[in-house]
C-alpha cells in the first residue's frame, strides 16, 4: 500500500529541503536586522542616558552687605562672590594656578543663578547660605563616571589635584546628580553643562508646521486634480513621471534650489523657519501626492459611480465621498513625508540653518536651527561632555519620529476597519 | 359555473395582458446609436424605443453591448474616456447628447442602480437623503424624512431599517444594500430607473424580493433592466431586446420574444446554445 503524499521520493524532499533552507535564510535576515537595530538604539540610549542627569555641587556663599547694596542687588559682582565662597571653603590654597583650577569646578552659569537667587530673595542679603550650582562639564563627567583616572591621577581634563577636591566634596555630601531639567528649557550653549536642545527644537516646530501648511493643502489638491480630474490625459502623465522623479532627487538640491530662490531671489530671511520649512515642503510635496493618488486610487470606483449615478456633479462626487474616504491614506502620506522632513539636516544646512542659536526662537522669521543641525553640530564639538548631549538629542528625535510613525499607523488602522 | 369562471379569467388575463402590450408613448428613443471603445464599435446602428412605464429587459450573452447601451441612456459612458458615442438618444423627447444638455440633472431625470450593491459608507438616512440634498429637492429637514421614509417604502426597506437610519449603509445584507440602493435611486424622483444585472449578486429570495419591487415600482418609473438570467427577464419585463456581438438581434413584447423568436440566434441563445 502506497500513499501518494507521503514524503518519499527525492524529489519531494529536495523540495521540501528547499522550502525549509528558504524559511531559515528569511529568518536569519531578520534577526540580523533586528540585532542591527537594538545594538543601534540600544548604544545610543547608552551614551544618552547620561544627559539626563547632571551634577550640581554645593558650598557656603556669603552674601554680605559689603558684596551687595540691597537697593540695586544686580549690580554686584557675583563671579567674585563666587570666587570668594569657594577660596573659603578651600582655605589652604594660595597659588594662582590652584585657585583657577579651583573655579573651574563651577559652571560659568553659577553666578548668573545666584543673581537670580539674590535678586528675588533680597531678604537673603548679608547672610550666608548653603546653595546648590551646575559642576562644570568636566566634573559633571567625572562624578557620574564617564571618565576614569588614568596613571597619572588625572581624569580626563581634571588634574589630580581637581580630582581631590571633588573627592572632598562628596565626603561632605556637597555634590549630587540631579534631574537635567536644563536640557529641555535651555538653548545651546558652548558649554556643554549648560547646552539644552529647546531652541533647535522649537525651530523644528516651526519649520514643521510651515512644511505642514504649504505641502498638505499643495500636496492633496494636487493629487486631487491629478487623479479626479485629468486621469490618463497625456499631461498628466507627464507630470506624474516628473513628481515620481523629484521624489528621489537627493535632498540637498533642494537647499540649493532654497538658497538661491527663497534667500538670493526673494530675500527671505537667512537661516528662518520659513525658508526651512519652504524647502522641506518642497522636498515633501512629491511624497505626498504620490501617497495621496494612491489612496484615492484605492476607494472604489463603485463609490463614484454610485454619486454620479443620483446626479451628483463630479466636485459633488469627489469632495463628498472619495476624498473622505481617501482622507486617512492622505494623512498617512503627509506624515511619513513630515517624519522624513524632520530628520532632514542637508536642505537645511544650505539654507543657513546650521546657526549657533542659544536664543530660542519666537517667530518663523527669527533666525534658527533644527535638531537634526543641533545633532550635527554637537557631534562636531570638541568637548568630550557634548557626546551624551548629541546621543540625548537623538533620542529626542528618535521619539518624535516614532511618535509620527505612530499615529500614521493608527490613522491607517481607522481606516481600515471602515471597509 | 366553474368553467365560466376560468374563461373569464383568463379572458380578463388576455385584456390586461394586451392593454400592457398596448403601444403606449415611449420614453427613450434611440436612432442609429454607434458607439465606439478608442475606435473598435461596441453597438451597432441600435434603434429602438422603451415604453412609458413598462419594465423592458435587454438581454444577451457576455460582451454584447447590452450594458454600454443601458450607460448611454443616462451617459454614464461619459466617464469612459476612450468610449465615444454617436447618433441620437432622446428622452423625452429631447436629444440627450446635445451640448445644451445638463448631464447631472440628466442622472436625477434617469437614475442608475449596479450590478454590485454600492451604498455609500454613511448612514442608511444619509444614503437616501444625499441625492435630494444636492439637489435641493426638500425645504426643510422634517420634510426630507418624510421623503426619505416614502423612498424607502417604495424600495419595501421601510419595515427593515425604520429601527435603525442611522447605522452605516454597508452594514445592511446584500439584498438590502440593493433595495437602498433602489431607493437612492427612487428619492430623487426620476422617471426612468436604469437596473443594471440588479440581482445578479444576490441569493434567490432576495432576487425574488427585487423583482417583485420591480413589478411595483413599474406603475410609477419606466424601468430597463440589464440581465442575464432569461427566467428574470421572462418574470418581470414586459419587452425584451436581445442583443448580440452589439447588434440589436430581436425587440419584442417578452412573451413574443421567448415563445417564437424571429431570428434563429435569439432562438439559439433562448435555447442555450450560444451565450
Amino acid at each position: 500500500m502506497t500513499n501518494s503524499f507521503v514524503m518519499r521520493s527525492s524529489k519531494s524532499r529536495k523540495r521540501h529541503a528547499a522550502e525549509m533552507r528558504f524559511q531559515w535564510m528569511g529568518r536569519i535576515a531578520i534577526i540580523i536586522a533586528i540585532g542591527f537595530l537594538v545594538f543601534m538604539v540600544g548604544s545610543i540610549a547608552m551614551m544618552g542616558a547620561g544627559a539626563l542627569k547632571q551634577t550640581h555641587i554645593a558650598f557656603d556663599v556669603d552674601l554680605s552687605h559689603n558684596e551687595i547694596d540691597p537697593a540695586f542687588p544686580e549690580k554686584a559682582d557675583y563671579d567674585a562672590i563666587i570666587k570668594a565662597s569657594l577660596r573659603k571653603a578651600f582655605p589652604d590654597i594660595t597659588d594662582r594656578r590652584e585657585k583657577r583650577e579651583l573655579y573651574r569646578l563651577v559652571s560659568a552659569e553659577a553666578s548668573f543663578s545666584l543673581k537670580n537667587f539674590v535678586v528675588n530673595n533680597p531678604a537673603h542679603i548679608g547672610q550666608t547660605h548653603k546653595l546648590w550650582f551646575i559642576a562644570s562639564d568636566d566634573v559633571d563627567l567625572f562624578f557620574k563616571g564617564n571618565i576614569t583616572i588614568d596613571e597619572k591621577g588625572n581624569a580626563g581634563r581634571l588634574n589630580a589635584q581637581e580630582v581631590a577636591w571633588v573627592r572632598i566634596f562628596e565626603r561632605n555630601q556637597n555634590i549630587e546628580t540631579r534631574f537635567n531639567t536644563r536640557f529641555f528649557t535651555a538653548g545651546d550653549s558652548r558649554e556643554p553643562e549648560l547646552a539644552g536642545i529647546l531652541s533647535s527644537l522649537t525651530g523644528t516646530a516651526f519649520t514643521l508646521l510651515i512644511t505642514f501648511l504649504i505641502a498638505f493643502p499643495i500636496g492633496i489638491f494636487s493629487a486631487i486634480f491629478l487623479e479626479e480630474f485629468i486621469p490618463q490625459s497625456r499631461w498628466g502623465d507627464i507630470i506624474e513621471v516628473n513628481i515620481t522623479n523629484l521624489a528621489a532627487v537627493p535632498s540637498i538640491v533642494f537647499g540649493i534650489l532654497g538658497l538661491t530662490i527663497f534667500l538670493n531671489t526673494f530675500g527671505m530671511p537667512r537661516s528662518s523657519p520659513l525658508v526651512g520649512g519652504l524647502v522641506l515642503a518642497l522636498m515633501t510635496l512629491p511624497t505626498i501626492i504620490i501617497a495621496s493618488r494612491a489612496a484615492l486610487r484605492s476607494v472604489s470606483p463603485s463609490i463614484r459611480e454610485a454619486a454620479l449615478g443620483v446626479g451628483a456633479t463630479q466636485i459633488q462626487t469627489v469632495f463628498h465621498h472619495v476624498v473622505p474616504l481617501a482622507l486617512p491614506g492622505m494623512l498617512t502620506g503627509a506624515i511619513v513625508g513630515m517624519a522624513r522632513a524632520l530628520g532632514e539636516t542637508a536642505p537645511l544646512l544650505m539654507i543657513g540653518m546650521v546657526a549657533f542659536i542659544v536664543d530660542v526662537p519666537n517667530s518663523i522669521l527669527a533666525p534658527a536651527t533644527a535638531l537634526p543641525v543641533q545633532i550635527f553640530l554637537w557631534a562636531d564639538s570638541p568637548e568630550r561632555a557634548f557626546l551624551e548631549k548629541t546621543s540625548a538629542a537623538i533620542i529626542v528625535l528618535l521619539v518624535f519620529l516614532v511618535l509620527m510613525n505612530l499615529i500614521a499607523i493608527i490613522l491607517r488602522s481607522k481606516h481600515r476597519q471602515r471597509f | 359555473m366553474n368553467m365560466t369562471v376560468q374563461i373569464r379569467t383568463a379572458e380578463i388575463q388576455d385584456m390586461v395582458e394586451n392593454a400592457i402590450l398596448a403601444p403606449s408613448a415611449s420614453i427613450v428613443s434611440a436612432k442609429n446609436v454607434n458607439v465606439y471603445y478608442a475606435g473598435k464599435q461596441a453597438l451597432k446602428n441600435i434603434s429602438l424605443d422603451v415604453a412609458k412605464n413598462r419594465v423592458t429587459s435587454f438581454i444577451g450573452p457576455s460582451g454584447c453591448g447590452k450594458t454600454t447601451f443601458l450607460k448611454c441612456i443616462n451617459r454614464m459612458n461619459d466617464l469612459i474616456d476612450i468610449c465615444r458615442v454617436e447618433g441620437n438618444i432622446e428622452v423625452d423627447g429631447q436629444d440627450i447628447y446635445s451640448p445644451e444638455v445638463d448631464v447631472v440633472a440628466l442622472r436625477a431625470h434617469v437614475g442608475m442602480v449596479f450590478q454590485k450593491p454600492n451604498p455609500f459608507p454613511k448612514s442608511i438616512f444619509e444614503n437616501v437623503a444625499y441625492g435630494m440634498r444636492i439637489h435641493g429637492l426638500t425645504n426643510n429637514k422634517s420634510e426630507l424624512a418624510d421623503r426619505v421614509e416614502l423612498s424607502l417604502r417604495k424600495a419595501a426597506l421601510w419595515d427593515e431599517v425604520k429601527d435603525r437610519l442611522e447605522q452605516p449603509g454597508t452594514g445592511l445584507s446584500g439584498g438590502q444594500q440593493q433595495r437602498l440602493c433602489i431607493a437612492r435611486a427612487i428619492a430623487v424622483e426620476p422617471r426612468i430607473v436604469l437596473m443594471d444585472e440588479p440581482a445578479s449578486a444576490l441569493d434567490p429570495i432576495a432576487t425574488a424580493k427585487i423583482e417583485e419591487l420591480i413589478g411595483d415600482l413599474s406603475t410609477n418609473y419606466t424601468i430597463i433592466i440589464v440581465t442575464h438570467s432569461m427566467q428574470q427577464a421572462a418574470r418581470v419585463s414586459q419587452f425584451t431586446a436581445f442583443f448580440h456581438m452589439g447588434e440589436l438581434v430581436e425587440y419584442g413584447n417578452t412573451k413574443t420574444t421567448f415563445t417564437s423568436p424571429n431570428d434563429e440566434r435569439t432562438q439559439n441563445y433562448i435555447t442555450g446554445k450560444i451565450g
